[in-house]
C-alpha cells in the first residue's frame, strides 16, 4: 500500500496546480489555426481542380476512344462482309458455271431453234437473256441485254399479233426483217458476251483450283515440320550418344590412370 | 460567472469550435490551457517549451475536435492529447533512455509526504529524474495509465515499464527523505 500511497500524495500535491500561459499563447494558437483553414480551403481548391481535371482527361479520353472505336471496328466488318463477299462470289462462280452449262444448252437449241421459226427463237432467246440477267453482274451486260430485251418482247408481240392475226403485208414484212437484223445483231452480241463469261467462270474455276493447291501446300508445311521434329529427335539422340561416349572414355582413362 | 456560465455550456462550446467559431474556441482554451499546461510541465522541465507542446497539444484538440465524441470528458480528452504530444515533443528533442542498472530495493516508502515540501519541490524532482523513469512514473502515478498503455505509447514491454517505474519511486524516495531530513535539520 505504501507506494500507491506515495503515488497519491504525489498526485494530489501536482493535480492542484494550474500554470497559465503566457498572453500571447492565445495569439499564436489563433494564427496557426488561421493559417491550417486557409490550407484546408487551399487543399479543396486543389482536390477539385484535380476532380475537375480527372473529368475532363476522362471526357477526352472518351471522344478520342469514340473517334478510334469505330476505326477498329469498321475493318472487322469490312472483314466479315468481304467474307461474305467471297462466300457469294463463290456461289456466284458455282451459279454462272450452272447458268453457263444452261446457256449452253440454250445457245445450242438457239442455234437449232434459229433458222426454223421466228417465234421459238425469239421465246428461247427471251429466257437465255433472262437467266444472264439474272446470274451476271456486270452493268454494261445488263443494260445491253435489257435492250435486248425489250428489242425481243416488242418483237414478240409484234409477232404474235401477225401470227394470230394472219395478215401479212409488205410494211409488215419490211418491219418484221429490219427487227430480224436487230435480233441477228444482239444474239451476235451476246454470243460474245458469253464466250467472256464463259472464260470468267473458266479463270474463276482455275483460281478455286489454285487455292485448293494452296491448303494442299499447307499440309506439306506441316509434314515438313514432322520431318524437322524427326531430325531434332534424331539429333537431339546423336547428341546423347556423343555424351555417353565421351563419358565412358572418360571413365577408361580414370580407369587406366589409376592402373 | 461568466466563466462558470460558459462552463455550464461546454457542450454548445465545443459545437461551436467545431465550426471554427475562433471566439468559442478561445473560451476552451482559457478554461483549460492552465491545467493542460501543468500537465505538459511534468513531463518537460522547461516552461517555453511545455508552452509550445501544449499548444501543439491545443492546435491538434481544435483540428481534430469532430472526432471527440462525448463519451468521456472533454479534460480526459484533451489531457490525452497533452500527455501524447509532451512524449512526442521530448522524442523529437533526443532518444528517450530508459536506464537499466540495478537498483538495492529498500522498502522504506514513507507514508506521508510532508506537507511542507511545496509542489514546486515535487516538480524540481520529478525533472531531476532520468527522462525514462519521469515519463513512466508521471504516466502512471499521476495520469492513472495502465503499464500495457505506457509499454505501447513508449514502444517499451510492459516489465521494462514496470522497472522503470519501481526505479522512478526508488529515486524519488530517496530525494523526498534527503529533502525531510534537511528540513528537519534546519528546524
Amino acid at each position: 500500500m505504501a507506494p500507491i500511497n506515495f503515488d497519491n500524495d504525489i498526485k494530489n500535491k501536482l493535480e492542484e496546480r494550474t500554470i497559465e500561459p503566457s498572453a500571447n499563447a492565445w495569439d499564436k494558437l489563433s494564427d496557426r489555426l488561421d493559417a491550417s483553414e486557409q490550407k484546408n480551403s487551399k487543399k479543396g481548391f486543389f482536390w477539385l481542380a484535380i476532380a475537375a481535371s480527372i473529368v475532363g482527361i476522362l471526357l477526352v479520353s472518351q471522344l478520342f476512344f469514340k473517334n478510334t472505336l469505330p476505326n477498329n471496328s469498321t475493318p472487322i466488318i469490312v472483314d466479315t462482309t468481304q467474307e461474305s463477299d467471297t462466300e457469294k462470289t463463290i456461289e456466284q462462280t458455282n451459279k454462272e458455271e450452272v447458268s453457263t452449262n444452261v446457256e449452253d444448252v440454250l445457245v445450242e437449241k438457239e442455234n437449232s431453234l434459229i433458222p426454223e421459226e421466228k417465234k421459238t427463237s425469239s421465246s428461247t432467246f427471251n429466257n437465255k437473256t433472262q437467266v444472264v440477267e439474272l446470274n451476271i453482274d456486270k452493268s454494261n451486260v445488263k443494260e445491253r441485254l435489257k435492250k435486248g430485251e425489250k428489242i425481243n418482247n416488242l418483237n414478240t408481240s409484234e409477232i404474235t399479233g401477225i401470227n394470230n392475226k394472219e395478215q401479212q403485208s409488205e410494211i409488215l414484212l419490211a418491219q418484221n426483217e429490219t427487227e430480224n437484223n436487230l435480233i441477228a445483231k444482239v444474239i451476235e452480241v451476246t454470243d460474245t458476251e458469253i464466250d467472256a463469261l464463259l472464260n470468267r467462270a473458266k479463270q474463276d474455276i482455275v483460281k478455286q483450283e489454285n487455292q485448293s493447291d494452296n491448303t494442299i501446300a499447307l499440309d506439306y508445311n506441316e509434314l515438313l515440320q514432322d520431318v524437322e521434329d524427326d531430325l531434332e529427335e534424331s539429333f537431339r539422340d546423336k547428341m546423347l550418344k556423343k555424351v555417353k561416349e565421351s563419358y565412358y572414355t572418360v571413365k577408361t582413362v580414370v580407369a587406366e590412370r589409376n592402373d | 460567472m461568466k466563466v462558470i456560465q460558459l462552463y455550464k455550456n461546454e457542450s454548445k462550446l465545443i459545437k461551436k469550435a467545431i465550426q471554427n467559431n475562433r471566439e468559442a474556441q478561445h473560451v476552451l482554451f482559457e478554461l483549460h490551457a492552465p491545467k493542460m499546461l501543468s500537465v505538459c510541465r511534468y513531463y518537460i522541465k522547461d516552461k517555453q517549451y511545455a508552452e509550445e507542446a501544449m499548444l501543439n497539444g491545443f492546435f491538434k484538440v481544435f483540428s481534430n475536435l469532430k472526432s471527440f465524441k462525448s463519451e468521456g470528458s472533454f479534460e480526459g480528452w484533451i489531457r490525452k492529447i497533452m500527455v501524447r504530444e509532451s512524449i512526442s515533443f521530448l522524442r523529437q528533442k533526443k532518444n528517450i533512455e530508459f536506464p537499466v542498472e540495478e537498483v538495492e530495493i529498500h522498502n522504506d516508502y514513507t507514508n506521508n509526504i510532508k506537507t511542507e515540501i511545496e509542489v514546486e519541490q515535487i516538480q524540481k524532482l520529478i525533472d531531476a529524474l532520468p527522462e525514462g523513469y519521469k515519463i513512466v512514473f508521471v504516466m502512471y502515478a499521476i495520469e492513472g495509465y495502465k503499464h500495457q498503455e505506457i509499454a505501447k505509447t513508449l514502444n517499451i514491454s510492459e516489465g521494462t515499464s514496470k522497472s522503470q517505474l519501481f526505479k522512478a519511486r526508488k529515486m524519488l524516495q530517496e530525494k523526498i527523505n534527503k529533502l525531510n531530513t534537511m528540513s528537519n535539520g534546519t528546524n
